[in-house]
């Protein structure tokens, strides 16, 4: 209790909700900018965060998380562009409306859905990362390796078209990972003569490298302004009228995208899609789904922010990130010297208060800011390409490098960058480079540690019960991308369009 | 396909690279079985396979005509020279030759300098008017030096040639 008022003080300071507040409404405006995520944002700001406590760092690191999932409704709902990947489908039913004259409405709806949606996930937070983390004080070194294997095949899975591609990207940020000093025993591995490498694959600038620069030069490919509409946008307000008619809905996305949130590396997107799909099949004769339906933007955006909670489970207690977001997050627990996992609920227990309650605070502020600055957030989002691509790229590139003061790291952030790119246009996965850059030394560690138990055979992997969920959860998987692999092979020699990659 | 093909090509000469380099790693502890290679080769073989795969279906299903043309358009040859696609590719290839060249530059010239050097080339290629190019990049250059070396205290890199800050005193 006494660590509870003490998270309540650290929160409710002057100086840390006033950062709390700018935060969740940075993140809206980010959000709302098309081109950028919330994975650039808290990407770009993670070096900034370096001289802050770890405390002020969440704070800041979390409103942006949980004001970007709002902010690209903006523009998805006003003008047909998703401000972020996660907005896409909130832009089906929400562009009809505006159309229709009813952007108040849906706009208003996102925020009222948005806000709820997130605040269930932090009761399943709440609730489930202190559970889960007594849980993980039982994991030894076969449940971890069974672990980080499922969580690598699961990204690789649900981020790919291509089980083959999939394999490809995680095998990559598997055999990066290699680099550097060996896990086990202390020497130099694959570093070829180079003195620098021997530290590794930093992970700070590698993961802001894949997805902060590599946006940087997939934005300079499509410049230029984008069109604003004037629609009207009366009673923002007004639509909490008819959010008691929604509950089902809500309730029901809420779920689904805690749940999503939970598996590693599907993320919001998948999540709000999902939540849309579940609403329209539940479609009454008078809803109109695709021409302008306030449930199918009150499925995805409640969904789209409920993420953000199921997401946080398993970074702060197993160390597995849900999502680009949290994969980041971890990047910043390392920078201030705090590894994610059941220890981080033992030893340091008043930062996961702060981090529950920024989350509460954040998904509460995002009610009273959208409702009041949509309009604003709306104007300033319409910021031209020319002037963003430059500020992205020399940040993405100086920001997470520089404040080691070396230039080895640099060329990390630029080489990834170019890795990024390079393989989200082939069709490779970057998430699950990064996933699996992130959780190879210790897939790695653990596997070799198992096997120098005493009287080790292989079976101790399947003897021990978590271990052996974990397996079967993966072969599950597996089972899925194959057969998922078999039925497009299918359609292709019945006549379907062939995948493409470019 | 070209990036698809250009992420093959270099994943099969890193797996090559890194196959024959686990050969000069030994195991060290004698209660450690696995050693430092088993592991990265388990992993070049999963990939090596994938690769298998996915060079066939490219070899299968490349147009190599349009292919053809879409490079010739990139080096500014042929008719679809100027068409969109091939120049905003030339764009981005120059961000990221820029990009390259920028940790070279900041070796020699500092961060300062080189940070405001690279993002007015970036705003020049927008073709963003003059002056708007030369005081935004004057203004991120300075802006990200006083912050990381003044607020956060990080050692900023220094020019060996020559370093703005430097001169201009402590």
């Amino acid at each position: 209790m006494e660590l509870v008022v003490q998270a309540a003080d650290i929160l409710f300071s002057p100086l840390n909700f006033i950062l709390l507040v700018v935060a969740v409404f940075s993140g809206i405006v980010i959000g709302a900018i098309p081109g950028l995520t919330s994975a650039v944002a808290i990407g770009l700001l993670i070096p900034f965060t370096f001289s802050f406590d770890a405390y002020r760092a969440f704070i800041m690191l979390l409103g942006i998380y949980c004001g970007s999932m709002y902010g690209g409704s903006i523009p998805a709902i006003l003008m047909n562009l998703p401000g972020t990947p996660t907005s896409a489908v909130t832009a089906i039913e929400g562009y009809p409306l505006t159309r229709k004259g009813r952007a108040g409405e849906a706009i208003g709806t996102s925020v009222f859905c948005g806000s709820i949606g997130g605040l269930i996930s932090c009761v399943a937070l709440i609730l489930l990362a202190v559970q889960l983390a007594r849980i993980a004080l039982r994991f030894g070194g076969p449940e971890y390796f069974s672990l980080c294997l499922f969580a690598v095949v699961v990204v690789f899975v649900l981020t790919s078209e291509s089980i083959a591609k999939g394999a490809i990207g995680a095998g990559l940020g598997l055999l990066f990972g290699t680099i550097g000093i060996d896990v086990v025993t202390p020497y130099p591995r694959f570093t070829f003569g180079v003195n620098e490498i021997m530290i590794g694959v930093p992970l700070v600038p590698a993961t802001i490298g894949l997805f902060c620069v590599a946006e940087g030069f997939r934005m300079i490919e499509s410049p230029g302004r984008i069109a604003t509409t004037s629609g009207a946008m009366s009673g923002i307000a007004s639509a909490a009228r008819g959010i008691p008619r929604l509950w089902p809905t809500i309730v029901r996305s809420s779920i689904i995208g805690t749940f999503v949130g939970i598996l590693p590396g599907t993320g919001a997107t998948v999540g709000s899609y999902m939540a849309y799909s579940a609403a329209k099949v539940r479609a009454k004769a008078s809803d109109t789904f695709g021409k302008g339906e306030i449930k199918g933007v009150a499925a995805s955006e409640t969904a789209n922010n409920a993420v953000t909670g199921g997401a946080l489970i398993p970074m702060l207690t197993l160390g597995v990130p849900g999502d680009i977001n949290t994969l980041l997050l971890i990047g910043a627990l390392f920078v201030h010297g705090l590894v994610p996992g059941p220890a981080l609920f033992t030893e340091h227990l008043l930062l996961i208060y702060v981090i529950f309650g920024t989350m509460v605070l954040s998904n509460l502020l995002i009610l009273p800011l959208g409702l009041t600055l949509t309009r604003f957030v709306a104007r300033i989002a319409n910021v031209e390409k020319k002037y963003l691509v430059p500020v992205v790229l020399v940040i993405a590139i100086a920001g997470p490098a520089i404040s080691y003061g070396h230039i080895y790291y640099f060329w990390v952030a630029i080489f990834f960058g170019l890795v990024g790119y390079f393989c989200e246009k082939g069709g490779f996965p970057p998430l699950a480079i990064a996933m699996s850059l992130l959780l190879g030394p210790i897939l790695e560690y653990n596997l070799r540690s198992s096997m120098m138990l005493p009287d080790f055979s292989a079976w101790i992997f399947v003897q021990r019960p978590i271990s052996l969920l974990f397996l079967l959860l993966t072969l599950a998987v597996i089972v899925y991308a194959v057969r998922r692999e078999i039925g497009k092979h299918q359609a292709r020699r019945s006549g379907a369009p062939q995948e493409g990659t470019e | 396909m070209f990036s698809a093909w250009l992420v093959c090509i270099l994943t099969l000469a890193m797996c090559t690279a890194f196959f024959i380099a686990s050969f000069s790693l030994q195991t060290m502890l004698v209660a450690d079985p696995a050693g430092p290679a088993l592991y990265p080769r388990i992993l070049i073989v999963i990939i090596g396979v994938a690769l298998a795969v996915v060079l066939l279906r490219l070899v299968k299903f490349t147009d190599y005509r349009r292919e053809f043309v879409k490079i010739k358009a990139f080096m500014m040859l042929g008719e679809s020279a100027s068409h969109q696609d091939a120049s905003l590719a030339r764009r981005v290839a120059f961000a990221m030759l820029l990009s390259v060249l920028y940790p070279l530059v900041m070796l020699k010239i500092g961060f300062l300098l080189s940070t405001a050097v690279f993002a007015f080339v970036l705003m020049q290629m927008f073709e963003q008017k003059l002056w708007v190019s030369i005081s935004l990049s004057i203004g991120l250059g300075v802006g990200l030096h006083y912050f990381f070396a003044n607020l956060l205290n990080v050692r900023v890199i220094p020019g060996q040639w020559f370093d703005l800050m430097r001169m201009l005193g402590p």
